[in-house]
């Protein structure tokens, strides 16, 4: 089984990639969606970095996908509700990740959400974003606490360097919507050229392989 | 607006320093986007933050009146990249 996973630099999703590479019957992409210039440009060094560590600790090479997401993000912050930015931005995020499960022939995403955590990972959030596509999304972290997924990324040996410099994000709305509705959303997303955008991104990706292996 | 009406300060998780003013503002971006553009290459333009190229630095501008001048941790520099930004906010 192949899937794609999707990785910010944070500790969480290191984890949830680290998870999925444990499995022996599991080949795994991954995938950074860049919000730079919204995100340092240091963050795809900083994803190396952790994808080495996670390749070094499981012995499977990585290939490791970027894409542009920054002029969906604009269009979001141009057109869209304010408060619902986060949840507009994880949609497009996720249809573009689709998008690479296709071309790559993947028959799933991961992700690093765990249930309540910030506001974009409220049950109604999770289920509003999810919507967007129709591949599977795998989330292992989903029950775990932070204290929890902290745990496995030491054990994975990558939470020191995914809590050194570098923000995936600096445009998060001060109130964002805990609670969002799927017909809103829809609305919302009719003053966005979606397809478009999310062609352009996927068209514009670059791919390389991480790692070492024996 | 004058420099002395923020409080600055180094980031805590990156290479940067961040200014935040003493009374939350409420910027028009587009607004002040027209009025620096001369000055100053705009990068990204939303109605919620301005990224732009100050000196050579990549400097974020937020509708709340906060500004992160990256790729810095020199005092000097970042004050003197802050002073002349500030200098186009009424």
């Amino acid at each position: 089984m192949r899937v794609v996973s999707l990785i910010s630099g944070g500790i969480d999703s290191a984890v949830s990639t680290g998870l999925a590479l444990r499995e022996k019957n599991i080949e795994v992409i991954a995938l950074h969606l860049s919000n730079y210039p919204f995100a340092e440009n240091i963050m795809e060094k900083k994803i190396e970095k952790i994808l080495l560590m996670l390749s070094k600790k499981f012995n499977k090479k990585i290939p490791f996908i970027v894409v542009s997401h920054s002029d969906s993000l604009k269009g979001i912050l141009k057109n869209c509700s304010r408060k619902h930015t986060c949840v507009l931005c994880r949609r497009m995020m996720f249809r573009e990740a689709e998008k690479i499960a296709e071309n790559e022939k993947a028959s799933a995403l991961v992700t690093g959400e765990s249930l309540g955590q910030v506001a974009s990972q409220t049950l109604s959030n999770l289920l509003t974003t999810g919507e967007a596509v129709r591949i599977p999304i795998i989330r292992p972290l989903l029950g775990l606490d932070k204290i929890e997924i902290e745990r496995i990324a030491r054990s994975f040996g990558t939470f020191k360097a995914s809590i050194e410099g570098g923000n995936c994000c600096s445009i998060a709305p001060e109130k964002p919507a805990t609670k969002s509705f799927a017909g809103f959303i829809r609305e919302e997303e009719k003053k966005l050229k979606v397809n478009e955008l999310i062609n352009k991104a996927v068209k514009e990706r670059r791919k390389k392989v991480v790692g070492q292996w024996s | 607006m004058e420099l002395k009406e923020f409080t600055g300060k180094p980031c805590k998780s990156r290479q940067a320093l961040e200014f935040i003013p003493k009374k939350r503002l409420n910027l028009d971006l587009e607004a002040l986007a027209q009025k620096i553009k001369k000055d100053f290459f705009i990068e990204t333009e939303t109605p919620y933050v301005l990224i732009m190229k100050v000196n050579g630095k990549s400097v974020s501008l937020f509708k709340s009146g906060k500004m992160i001048v990256k790729e810095t941790t020199e005092e000097k520099e970042g004050r003197a990249i802050a002073e002349k930004v500030f200098g186009f906010v009424d």
